[in-house]
């Protein structure tokens, strides 16, 4: 029986070796559904119950706290694992009778707070219980960042630098560009019935440009583009032109607020690599974006499902394999010199 | 294939020389001298890696140069605390470790290229440095451990015909058996410090990505090892020298093939 169970689990280590060098040659995404597919979730069961098994039949683990400690953590990483999985989740929110909230993302715009996410999966809304907030975002750099003019129509896409002068050819359906007049605080004041766009006091800002473009047909057409507002359209014009920084970036920060009816609960400067926990949740930085209403953060919400389970199991393992280890190197070394 | 003409190429090409003069004196059996020229090679590596570290703004670990030129750097030392750690001194061991040296630091000084790179936020954790150098750690370990046991299989085929208690053969594989005993918790920790960095960075404490998969067929490779040992001991010698040395493949196949080809793509593949 014991002889068994010990040739089983050689036998279910080498399998799940080939499983993962099989799992490697399907890219992260097939891995991920075959690794939770159910003959699979099967396999999984099998194996912590082998391990289990394994723990209670074998007497000299018992003697060995670090060895059993060792299984132990193997045991709690795979119930972790089980638990944080998709199947998992949804077991436990049937079970507790909680809505069951899967990974999502919020796309946020400073000053506004939302309590509708997306799901990662299928872009599926669906309500989070409580609302988040960004007060903030800031984009870091290396460096000083390049300004473009990013220009965009159904004719395609085009960087140019925002600087007064030069002509540039976009294409030959789109027609030409110059950058008019450049202001860093433009301010517009009304002259004879007519508006006349002038530089106003040094002490506030608005930066902004003054574009013509020139269509084949030799139409001309005149945009103001404003760093400040970046979505800014008027009759007549036929591009989105937004003013954009391009460089490698630093570090992004979301300063957010998480808000349970209507009363803040939570707050934190999200970072890359420095998520937000809050009641069973870890918000992270995932990305940003701009578009016609301005830029926006994407924050990544995740349930933290099993994870302590696992990071414990970690905790086991190392402390078990260091002091085995340590006592077998040492075992060895004594057994060496006295041959 | 390209020279390096900067300063920390031809600090590498200098250690390569020093390598190569230690090698052929432990060749010629002058201890002494090789290891006095083996520190004079670390001095050197030393200094390439710290202008490196200067250069690029962070512990230089982050693409196929930086890995290399770290792995190639410490060998020498590491080989040395291994030794002193586990007591192993076959006459092989030294001369390995010149010998590996040299294989590491080809790559770097001839193959990857040594552009500097910024750190994208997502490295920008203090899991980073350790994460990294653990895994470094074992893999040197690992690689020792394989050459040993690659040194038990060629006895076992020449030399074992003589039936001593001791033969040359299960010295080897007890050999290589105490320097993986050292390098798979450092091996485990590594795993468990990506993990821990995973959930951090990107959500997940595990993402199924080709790169996770391999490793983790490495530690179950040694995994599968210590068990098998368990189970007959050293009655097959050779089955468990193949599994040590079938564990340095996988680390391979994890450390480059992952990162060199377009076979398996994931979020790991930073070297391209």
């Amino acid at each position: 029986m014991k002889n068994g169970i010990y040739h089983l689990g050689l036998a279910a280590i080498a399998v799940l070796c080939l499983l993962c060098i099989f799992g490697a040659f399907l890219g992260a995404e097939n891995a991920r559904a075959f690794f939770n597919s159910i003959p699979l979730a099967v396999w999984w069961i099998g194996f912590t119950v082998l391990l289990g098994g394994a723990i209670v039949v074998f007497r000299a683990l018992h003697k060995r706290p670090m060895l059993l400690l060792i299984h132990a953590g193997c045991i709690l990483i795979l119930l972790g694992g089980l638990w944080g999985s998709r199947a998992g989740q949804k077991m436990t929110a049937s079970i507790t009778d909680k809505p069951w909230i899967e990974p999502c993302y919020l796309k946020l715009y400073p000053g506004r707070q939302s309590s509708t996410a997306y799901r990662t999966t299928d872009g599926q809304p669906l309500d989070l219980g409580f609302s988040v907030g960004l007060n903030d975002f800031q984009i870091h750099y290396y460096g000083n960042p390049v300004t473009v003019l990013f220009i965009q129509s159904d004719l395609g896409q085009w960087d140019i630098p925002p600087a007064k002068g030069a002509d540039y050819l976009l294409s030959a359906q789109a027609g030409k560009v110059r950058v008019l007049e450049t202001f860093s605080n433009l301010k517009i004041r009304m002259e004879n019935g007519k508006p006349v766009a002038s530089e106003g006091p040094a002490v506030e800002s608005n930066p902004a440009w003054l574009l013509e473009f020139v269509s084949p047909d030799d139409k001309v057409t005149q945009q103001f583009v404003f760093e400040k507002f970046s979505g800014h359209a008027m009759p007549g014009y036929q591009f989105l032109v937004t003013p954009q920084k391009r460089g490698m970036v630093r570090d992004y920060i979301s300063d957010v607020q998480v808000f349970r009816d209507g009363q803040p609960v939570a707050a934190k400067q999200i970072e890359v690599n420095y998520p937000l926990h809050y009641a069973g949740f870890h918000i992270y930085q995932d990305s940003w974006g701009q578009d016609e209403s301005g830029q926006y953060s994407v924050l990544q919400v995740v349930p933290d499902c099993g994870v302590r389970l696992v990071f414990g199991g970690y905790f086991l393992l190392t402390i078990g394999l260091s002091g085995h280890f340590a006592r077998k190197i040492n075992s060895l070394r004594r057994l060496r010199k006295c041959s | 294939m390209q020279l390096k003409y900067s300063n920390e190429g031809l600090l590498i090409y200098a250690m390569m020389a020093v390598v190569a003069v230690g090698l052929v004196l432990r060749v010629i059996r002058k201890k002494q001298a090789a290891v006095f020229v083996a520190v004079i090679a670390c001095l050197v590596g030393l200094t390439a890696w710290i202008m490196r570290w200067i250069a690029v703004e962070h512990i230089p670990m982050q693409n196929m140069f930086e890995v290399f030129l770290t792995l190639g750097v410490f060998l020498l030392p590491v080989g040395l605390a291994a030794r002193r750690f586990t007591g192993i001194d076959p006459p092989s061991d030294g001369l390995g470790d010149f010998i590996l040296t040299l294989i590491i630091l080809f790559p770097a000084g001839f193959v990857f290229s040594d552009a500097p790179q910024k750190l994208p936020p997502a490295l920008q954790s203090p899991l980073f440095g350790p994460h990294v150098a653990v895994y470094m750690l074992s893999y040197v370990l690992m690689a020792k451990a394989a050459l040993q046991a690659g040194l038990g299989l060629y006895h076992h085929c020449t030399g074992c015909k003589q039936l001593n208690a001791h033969s040359p053969c299960e010295d080897y594989e007890l050999s290589a058996y105490l320097l993986v005993c050292l390098g798979f918790p450092l091996l485990s920790l590594g795993l468990f410090l990506g993990s821990v960095w995973g959930k951090l960075a990107w959500g997940d404490w595990w993402g199924w990505d080709p790169k996770e998969l391999w490793s983790l067929a490495c530690w179950l490779m040694y995994l599968f090892y210590f068990h098998w040992r368990y189970l007959f001991r050293q009655k097959m010698p050779r089955t468990n020298c193949v599994c040590v040395i079938l564990g340095l493949v996988f680390i391979i196949i994890t450390l480059l093939w992952v990162n060199l080809s377009n076979v398996f793509r994931g979020m790991h593949n930073y070297a391209s």
